[in-house]
């Protein structure tokens, strides 16, 4: 991790201030601001055309805004030579050398950050273990399959351990084993370093985040802690012994806090939490679980639902503004 | 050494190791040397079909062998640089005369067909890297000005390795297998020739990464790079033809100098020479220009 001793800490990990771009007369971003806190794991959300990969570029500077800007660890993202090595992105859509091996194209890119051949080498190694592509060190880019390019891509993006590092779509065409390695390798990085993915797979950026922000034709809709996000639209995932009764289900949603209960059947339910107002959860859960008790219904697992998912869908079709959310992210 | 030289150097080292395992490097380092070593042949053939008789000669008849064989060639290439008669008359004369005649003509003949090959050689420092994104990887380790240059530096050296081996064959076998060269006097002349072409060869790698800074597909910078290269002197000599003033257009790139590097009098070569560095800083400053403000 780099660090600068006679430098005051960084407020931000990113702060993003009034962002606007046009790709003709296609608006990729309109005013977007939002902060991703220092250490945080941030996601960002949004359907296809949403502008996160334009937001993204933006940051990593690859493509110029036409107003506003962006800050990493609150410096000027356009004043590149302050950022390097401190800073790394997996772009979506960026290919590599084809003729030239996987290790030399890494080791080349440690190199340009300025590191010496030895600790270059080194740390090569050790990312392409980290990402298990160690023994495919030689190989050529063209005989690598579409997972191991990605992987490629997220071991260039962990060398030499930045402080904060985008991931746009880092799971996208892995295979389910790879894309648990990958996930944990980010949960890894937690309190290390700033890290915001993009992702459509809301299970991930639930699992993983502790911040999002969602962008929709892009408009900001909303950023936030995930927890301050969800709290109108807490999802809880019920099994229980036996299938309620319609009376049962009705006292279900009497108990203060839940707003929805749907049945998923074989006595299974999803019950939605509205936790305004400074409602506790754990409060809400216990009262559940007294009155199912209560009846003799014997609760076989708990769980968190998919309350992102929910609030994501909410919030996308109904495109509320950003002004209407909680503030952005502190 | 900063950071910002080794930086510089690092890009330059890659590029012109990356470029040989790509196609296109291949191709031009191919091409270059079929294409070098043809044009000598135009003006050695002749030469080496009467071979015997040089040998058994005297040095006079195989002089005027030589002479005959490179002086069509020669004042051709100067006379229509020149647009004097008198002075392309006393330019063929240095050429043919003072200096070496086979290989006067091999380098007059190279000089004419070079830019065409640079196009091939450094008409892509970036168009291929931006459209697949792969600068992308670049850029979250090197600034926009050092990678530019450094890229630039790659090409120009890449390129000019393969003059150097074109030109060092050339000499290598008119020493050897002609022989009727003092060593000392060809290979000064030879080392002139790849001074005189590195000057020449500075624009057109500017000019082409300032086209390959512009235009995102390799085909499509390889394209306007010759159609640049070819299109310049095309027009000045057709449009010329017809409306006198478009003549001027030559000056758009080097061609219309860069012969003049060759020229007997110093101070044509001195203007010649300068006029390349201005090209040079003028097309590195537009290229700069571009790369650093564009999106990529």
């Amino acid at each position: 991790m780099s660090s600068d001793a006679h430098k005051p800490p960084a407020k931000d990990g990113i702060a993003i201030e009034g962002l606007c771009k046009r790709f003709g007369s296609v608006r990729a971003l309109d005013d977007v601001s939002f902060r991703v806190p220092l250490g945080s794991v941030f996601g960002l959300l949004g359907p296809n055309g949403a502008g996160k990969t334009t937001l993204f570029s933006i940051v990593a500077d690859f493509v110029r805004p036409d107003s506003g800007r962006a800050k990493i660890l609150d410096i000027d993202v356009r004043d590149a030579r302050s950022l390097l090595g401190r800073f790394s992105i997996l772009p979506q859509d960026a290919e590599f050398e084809r003729n030239v091996p996987v290790w030399d194209q890494l080791y080349y890119f440690r190199r340009l950050a300025g590191t010496a051949p030895d600790e270059a080498r080194a740390d090569v190694e050790r990312t392409l273990g980290l990402v298990g592509l160690a023994e495919h060190r030689r190989r050529s880019i063209q005989a690598l399959s579409h997972g191991m390019k990605k992987r490629l891509g997220i071991a260039q993006a962990f060398l030499g351990d930045p402080d904060v590092i985008l991931l746009d779509e880092p799971t996208a065409g892995l295979d389910p084993q790879s894309v648990r390695q990958i996930r944990d390798l980010i949960g890894q990085l937690k309190s290390r370093a700033t890290v915001v993915v993009s992702s459509h797979n809301l299970d991930e950026i639930q699992e993983l985040c502790d911040h999002v922000a969602i962008l929709d034709r892009g408009a900001l809709l909303a950023a936030g802690p995930v927890e301050e996000l969800t709290r109108s639209g807490r999802e809880l995932d019920l099994e229980l012994s036996r299938a309620l009764s319609a009376e049962e289900r009705r006292e279900l949603e009497d108990v203060g806090g839940v707003t929805g209960v749907r049945d998923r059947g074989d006595a299974r339910l999803s019950l939605t939490l509205d936790l305004g107002n400074g409602r506790d959860q754990d409060a809400v859960v216990a009262e559940i679980l007294r009155l199912l008790m209560s009846r003799d219904v014997v609760p076989r697992s708990l769980a968190e639902g998919r309350s992102l998912e929910a609030e994501f869908l909410r919030r996308v079709s109904s495109g509320a503004p950003a002004s209407e959310d909680v503030p952005p992210a502190a | 050494m900063s950071l910002a030289s080794r930086q510089v150097g690092l890009v330059a080292e890659y590029t012109g190791r990356f470029a040989l395992r790509s196609g296109t490097g291949l191709v031009f380092v191919l091409a270059s040397l079929v294409t070098g070593l043809l044009l000598a042949q135009l003006i050695l053939g002749p030469v080496e079909f009467t071979q015997e008789g040089i040998e058994g000669a005297d040095e006079g008849e195989a002089v005027e062998v030589i002479l005959e064989t490179a002086r069509p060639v020669v004042s051709w290439i100067v006379g229509r640089a020149s647009g004097d008669e008198s002075v392309g008359e006393r330019w063929t004369a240095y050429l043919l005369d003072d200096r070496p005649a086979l290989l006067s003509g091999i380098l007059l003949l190279t000089m004419f067909a070079w830019p065409f090959l640079v196009a091939l050689g450094a008409g892509n420092p970036f168009s291929g890297d931006v459209g697949s994104r792969r600068i992308r990887y670049l850029l979250l380790r090197v600034p926009r000005t050092r990678l530019f240059f450094g890229r630039l530096a790659g090409t120009l050296a890449f390129v000019l390795a393969t003059l150097v081996v074109i030109v060092a064959i050339v000499t290598l076998y008119l020493g050897f297998n002609i022989g009727i060269y003092g060593w000392g006097e060809l290979l000064g002349w030879a080392a002139w020739g790849v001074l005189a072409m590195t000057l020449m060869t500075l624009p057109y790698v500017a000019l082409f990464g300032w086209i390959s800074s512009a235009v995102d597909t390799p085909v499509g910078s390889f394209t306007l790079c010759l159609a640049v290269v070819g299109g310049v002197p095309l027009v000045a000599l057709l449009g010329g033809n017809a409306w006198e003033p478009l003549s001027w257009a030559r000056y758009l790139s080097p061609w219309g100098v860069q012969h003049q590097l060759m020229h007997y009098d110093v101070l044509h070569v001195v203007g010649a020479a300068a006029a390349c560095l201005g090209y040079t800083a003028a097309f590195v400053f537009l290229g700069h220009r571009h790369f650093s403000r564009r999106d990529l």
